[in-house]
């Protein structure tokens, strides 16, 4: 409860912050926009940080570092400090110059003009906006599953089918309506206040906490080496020969639970009450009754060779079975044993772990008594009992080298365009190019170095993992704070978490609604038709739309924060071409532009959907990142056509590439 | 030195960055340094300390000079908004 009134006093603050932002609104919609381009050097360094850093920072790099280790950080965070700043520098200042020169409020507005196409607006907008979706997806899903993790208990007898805690829907639902309202009330200008507060609440308590529970785990030194006693490759991004071995055993054995557990099923096998009796006597592993259950027979039936009559389809169908996979109708596919990658191309069965919870019924209970099992945990430990074992993963460097292109994607985002244009001055932007970096470092160094402890941290006093393996990576950080720090402590770092979300999703409210009324509402109507009230009222209207649907698809089966976040980003970078040649490049033509957008739309919806729509986390192609295929078709299309067709006129070119004096 | 010459020291220490954040050498390598911190870790959090000196570097050397009073800000906003 301590946890839920922090989270709420806190709530309660930022609206205050809105209210307060209200008052210095000068009530235009150029004000309500961009904030009258009023922004200092401090005030538009944190706010294009806070906007940047999202769930994706905190709940996507603890949970991803926990599933693939250390290296995650240089993945995108290092590769980030370089690009993002490399944005700010060679597209923000320029564009910001231009916007201050010709009054842009939006990219679309830029790109008409300088591409001498009113239509490219009606393409861009709703890719624009497409693309928006998925990354007010991440925070809204985000800001649900944190709450609801970190307030588990709070209620008495409420919400049990949510741990009694604060169900995720009503959470997300919450967030939501907090961020509405401070956008709603200050616009740019409480959207930027709101940030910069935002952003020093999560970095602040982002560092206490993590002291507090390295401390907890016995300080630096011990947590580190708990990791590389028990899962070195966690440290690296090669993989740790100990680390096969171990993975090599536990698969061995647990193919044979599989096949013991098939033939049982389809009475191939029955163990009398003596063999059972010998088998229970025999199996000396100190493991909970639960997993006893089929270990020790299985055990039992191999070494006694009673598993040698199942044909090689049996197995397979053992394995896909075990492994609550969906097994094909036809036998064709299952002459050769299945290796355990082969074994994963097979999709499993949705919401397959909800068992966990009708076969640990018995112990679920309010999490306010310390031996009750959460749901969560009940499914975890189905997972973790039923499905085959993690085989340790290390990073590809081909992939390695081309998540490069992913952090492009800041220089197409339409809600960091819009804060460039927030600048007082050009050299406003000079601490946010110097200060991003070193800021992503504070952020992600202790959230990656978190995600590895928890890979083998154990629960103070006792030999318990703390976090199993296959916990929900987007739930590894509540998590960690739930169990390692107090309630205040976790109400307060709850409050950080949150506060890096909302501040990425009231840029995001703003553009979305900042796009639509002046892109389409004023672009399509005639001078003088809306009012400035009308047009703010237009813009609020449009954001309660695009947020219902947000919030409506966050509803739907969650995917994991940083696959689904490397998706939409990968989406605006393959943009990226369009808007550096926008400026760098007199020859770039309409018809080149139009060719690289339907070059990135396909490409992206065509791997998007190979991909089986995010839900498979490892995707590449040809063993590279997809961004890469993505931006070199749409580069390529874009030169090809550009130099098949006009060049543009030479009015336009004087517009934008002024000849130095 | 002039802005031409820091522009190509900037894109110069870019590159370099690129190069130097593709750190096969470390890829096996598990063991911490000051006890606790992974090298894959150590390394990129140097990168990234690295983008900072050359970022800032770039503010001195290299930042672009702009005329923004030579036009009113409000071309398109008058165009497109029906005036303000």
């Amino acid at each position: 409860m301590t946890q839920l009134v922090i989270i709420s006093i806190y709530l309660c603050l930022l609206l205050g912050l809105g209210l307060f932002s209200s008052k210095l609104f000068r009530g235009t919609s150029k004000d309500y926009m961009l904030a009258s381009h009023s922004i200092g050097p401090f005030m538009l360094l944190m706010s294009l940080f806070g906007t940047t850093m999202t769930a994706f920072a905190l709940v996507g790099s603890t949970g991803e570092s926990f599933k693939e280790g250390a290296g995650v950080y240089g993945l995108l965070a290092s590769s980030s400090g370089i690009i993002h700043s490399l944005c700010f520098f060679v597209l923000g200042v320029k564009l910001w110059s231009l916007g201050h020169k010709y009054g842009y409020t939006t990219q679309i507005q830029f790109f008409r003009d300088r591409l001498e196409s009113d239509k490219i607006g009606v393409i861009l907008f709703p890719i624009l906006v497409g693309l928006v979706i998925p990354y007010l997806l991440i925070g809204v899903m985000a800001s649900g599953s944190v709450i609801n993790s970190i307030t588990e208990g709070a209620f008495e007898t409420a919400f049990a089918n949510y741990d009694y805690g604060v169900p995720p829907w009503l959470a997300s639902l919450v967030i939501c309506i907090v961020v509405l309202i401070y956008v709603f009330f200050g616009g740019m200008r409480g959207t930027a206040m709101a940030n910069t507060a935002q952003t020093m609440v999560f970095m602040v308590l982002g560092l206490i906490t993590f002291f507090i529970i390295s401390n907890k785990l016995g300080g630096l030194e011990q947590a580190t080496k708990n990791v590389l006693e028990k899962n070195p490759t966690k440290m690296m991004r090669a993989i740790d020969p100990a680390d096969n071995d171990k993975y090599e055993t536990a698969y061995a054995k647990w193919e044979n639970v599989a096949f013991y557990n098939y033939a049982v099923r389809n009475g191939k096998l029955k163990l009398s009450e003596e063999q059972m009796a010998q088998a229970n006597e025999e199996f000396k592993a100190p493991l909970p009754p639960f997993l006893k259950v089929d270990r020790a027979p299985a055990a039992y039936a191999k070494k006694n060779n009673l598993l040698d009559n199942l044909t090689v389809i049996e197995q397979n169908r053992a394995l896909l079975e075990q492994d609550d996979r969906i097994a094909p109708e036809s036998d064709e596919k299952l002459g050769e044993l299945l290796s355990h990658k082969e074994l994963q191309h097979y999709p499993r069965q949705p919401g397959a772990d909800n068992a966990g919870m009708e076969k640990f019924k018995d112990k679920i209970g309010n999490p306010r008594d310390s031996k009750n099992w959460t749901l969560k945990k009940a499914r975890g430990v189905y997972r973790a009992s039923k499905w085959a074992p993690d085989a340790p993963r290390g990073m590809n460097p081909w992939k390695f080298l081309t998540y490069f292109f992913v952090p492009l994607s800041v220089g197409m985002f339409p809600h960091l365009f819009q804060h460039w244009l927030t600048a007082k001055s050009a050299d406003s932007f000079k601490l946010a190019v110097v200060a991003h970096p070193i800021f992503i470092m504070l952020v992600w160094v202790p959230c990656v170095l978190l995600g590895v402890w928890m890979t083998s941290a154990t629960l103070p006093g006792t030999n318990t993992a703390l976090i199993p393996p296959h916990f929900p990576p987007n739930a590894v950080l509540a998590a960690a704070v739930k169990a390692l720090t107090s309630p205040f402590v976790g109400g307060l770092l709850t409050a950080g978490i949150l506060a890096a979300i909302m501040s990425s999703l009231d840029s995001q409210f703003l553009c979305v609604g900042t796009m639509f009324t002046t892109d389409i509402v004023t672009h399509y109507s005639k001078k003088d038709r809306f009012s400035d009230k009308q047009l703010i009222v237009i813009a609020r209207a449009f954001i309660v739309a695009i947020v219902a649907l947000t919030y409506l698809f966050s509803l739907f089966e969650p995917r994991r924060v940083f696959t689904l976040g490397v998706w939409c980003f990968s989406g605006f970078s393959s943009l990226f071409p369009l808007i550096f040649a926008s400026l760098y490049w007199r020859r770039l033509t309409k018809a080149g532009a139009y060719a690289a957008v339907i070059a990135a739309g396909v490409t992206w919806l065509c791997l998007f959907a190979d991909s089986d729509f995010a839900a498979n986390p490892h995707y590449d192609f040809l063993g590279l990142m997809p961004v890469a295929t993505m931006i070199t078709l749409a580069t390529a299309a874009m030169i090809i056509v550009s130099l098949m067709t006009k060049p543009p006129s030479e009015e336009t070119l004087n517009k934008f590439f002024p000849k130095a004096n | 030195m002039n802005k031409s010459t820091g522009k190509w020291i900037i894109i110069g220490l870019v590159i370099l960055l690129i190069i130097l954040h593709h750190d096969v050498w470390n890829w096996d390598d598990k063991e911490p340094v000051f006890g606790f911190m992974p090298m894959a870790l150590l390394w990129q959090a140097g990168i990234s300390l690295g983008a900072g000196a050359t970022w800032f570097l770039a503010t001195k050397i290299a930042w672009p000079e702009f005329e923004v009073d030579e036009a009113p800000a409000t071309e398109v906003a008058a165009a497109q908004e029906g005036g303000e």
